[in-house]
This record gives structure tokens, sequence and C-alpha cells, in this order.
């Protein structure tokens, strides 16, 4: 199935590292908690707000050089 | 249009299957060569154990130099490269025979300080794998009743693994015996290590499906491994038996704990250098 709307997109591209559910449970828990509202419901405008909430979780996970390529890839895709 | 998912999971030959291949692989062979020499040829057995140490803290070494400084798993991978390096010294030690060095206060003072250094940095390198989770922000996978389900029983297994010989280290060690002090550390830590491994399965579990699942699995199973030797040591004393095999399946055990540690490397590595396409 190919991901269509901003918070499908976000979540499919992140599957390959986190997995598909932690995938999921990281854009609604990122998505509520900096734009204030579930993934659905998200703006065009609401969607620097959510890759920059992101960073952290994948600096984390990727260390900082890793959490940049996916964000710089997932900021192109979004486009 | 949005290209396919990436899959950062396979980069040319390597993969994490096949680095967890290699890793049963070669274990196997190294318990060989110990079986095949005889278990009591000293220098083979200390020979293979001294590279299985020295594999497992190059891979992790390798897996921390892929992060940036600053970053939260570059800091545990090297700190588990450390505690293999430090066993592996400590290894060289128990044998200093081999290479000329005298029995006494010197060699046994710094295979304490070996062993104290190995499980120091073993334990502060698990802690941080362990706290992972932690610091991505995201709510944690599993309640406190279910982890509580795991780490009870998995507490008693690792107290009956490793209490005969603490027991007989602190016994030792009332006697001013320093190595054995520094043996009776070791096992405190290795029951805290058998413990911190419930959160970062849960943390591999909750990855599944995903690159970063294999790191993190990876390592549960090393630990599982050093459990088990652990608690096969136990048995073989209680029974009294160190038949060349019995010896040769701890090997294997030791083996597999090491260079499973390999393999989380490899897949650590491949996880962070992919990149979506």
């Amino acid at each position: 199935m190919t991901a269509e709307l901003p918070h499908e997109i976000i979540a499919e591209r992140l599957a390959a590292y986190l997995g598909p559910n932690t995938a999921q449970v990281a854009v609604r828990t990122f998505a509520e908690r900096a734009c204030g509202r579930p993934p659905p419901e998200l703006t065009r405008e609401d969607l620097p707000r959510l890759l920059e909430a992101l960073r952290p979780m994948l600096r984390t996970l990727l260390g900082g050089d890793g959490a940049e390529d996916v964000l710089r890839q997932l900021s192109e895709d979004l486009r | 249009m949005i290209p396919s998912p990436p899959r950062p999971s396979s980069l040319g030959v390597l993969s994490p299957s096949r680095a967890l291949a290699a890793a049963v692989a070669a274990s196997v062979l190294l318990a060989a060569v110990d079986l095949a020499t005889g278990v009591g040829a000293v220098a083979v057995h200390a020979a293979t154990a001294v590279a299985a140490y020295l594999a497992a803290g190059a891979g992790a070494l390798s897996a921390a130099s892929a992060y940036r400084r600053g970053d939260h798993l570059r800091r545990a991978w090297a700190l588990i490269g450390l505690d293999n390096l430090a066993l592996a010294g400590g290894r060289l030690l128990l044998s200093h025979d081999l290479f000329g060095l005298p029995a006494g206060p010197l060699a046994n003072g710094l295979l304490a300080a070996a062993t104290v250094l190995s499980n120091a940095f073993g334990l502060w390198g698990m802690v941080l794998f362990a706290s992972t989770w932690l610091w991505t922000g995201l709510p944690l996978p599993s309640t406190g009743r279910r982890v509580a389900t795991v780490i009870v029983p998995l507490a008693a297994i690792s107290l009956l693994a490793v209490g005969p010989d603490l027991l007989e280290m602190g016994t030792r060690a009332a006697h001013g015996d320093v190595v054995a002090l520094s043996y009776a550390l070791g096992d405190a830590c290795d029951v805290a290590v058998f413990l911190l491994v419930v959160p970062v399965f849960l943390t591999a579990r909750a990855l599944k499906g995903g690159t970063l699942a294999w790191p993190f699995g990876l390592i549960s199973a090393s630990c599982l491994a050093w459990l088990l030797l652990d608690g096969g040591t136990a048995l073989a004393e209680v029974a009294g038996s160190w038949s060349a095999v019995a010896q040769a399946v701890l090997a294997l055990l030791r083996n597999l704990a090491c260079l499973l540690i390999v393999a989380a490397a490899v897949a650590q590595r491949l996880a962070i250098r992919a990149r979506p396409r």
C-alpha cells in the first residue's frame, strides 16, 4: 500500500527503522505533543513542527548524522 | 510520486541475519578447535577465548565509531567494547605463565583490576542500552506489571546461576583474596546485567519489523548466552563434572556471547548507514 497522507508517508519511512507499530506510535505521540492534534488532522503547516519533534528520538536511535539524513529525506518526500 | 519504502537492512552482501549466521558458525568453529586440540591445551583454550573477546571488543568499538561524539548509543557501544577488551586482558592474565609473568601480587592485582573494569564497563554499557527507550520520548512499550512478571523469574534464575560462585568468591574475599573479591563483584554485576536484558529485549520487540530491532535483539541474545554460561558453570561445579565435552559446551556459550555482540554491532552499523532512497 502506498502512503498518500503526510502522516502516512512519515510513518512508512520510519517503519523501515522502527518497525510499523512503533513508527505509527511515534507519529501519533509527537503529532499530539508538538502540534496538539492527531495525525489525520495535521496540516502542511504542522509538518515542520512534527519533524522537529521527531529529531530527539531519531538522534537517540540513529545518531546525529543518521537523524539528519532521515529528516532531510522526509522533508523532500513531503514537498 | 512517493518512492517505495526503504529497505535499509541489506547493504551489499551484509545483512543482520547473515551476521547472526556467521557469529553462530564462528562460535561453533572456535569451540571445535578447543575440543579437537583437547580443552586441556591451555594455550589453545586461552587463545580462542582471547580471540572471541577481542572480536567482540573490536566489533562494539566499530559500532561506536559509526555514531557522532555525544550520541547516546556511541557511549553504550564504546563501553561494551571496553568491557570485552578488559575481558581479553583478564583472560590473558589468567594464563600469565604462558608469557612469562610470574604468579604473585602483580599478576593478581592486574587480574583483579581487569575484572573490575570489565564488569564496570559492561554494567554501565547495559544501563545505557536499557535506558535507550526512555531517551526516545516514546511511551513505554510495556506495563510495569508485565515487566515484573518477566523480571522476577529472571532474577531467580540469575541468582541460581551466579549464586554458588558468588558465595564461594565472597567467602574467599572475606579472607583477603583480592581476585576473589573482584570475581564476587563481577557476579553481582552479572545479575544486574541479566535483569537489564528485560528493557533491552522489550526495546527490540517494540522495534520489531525495523532494522533497529536487530542490534537490541542480538545484544539480548548475547546476554542470554552469558546467563547460560554462568548457569552451566554452576551446574558443572555442583556436579563436579569438567569433562572435555562440558568444557567445550561452556566455551561455545562464551564464544556465542562474544560473537553475538559482533553480529549486533554489524546490525547496528547497517541500520545507521542505511539511507532512505
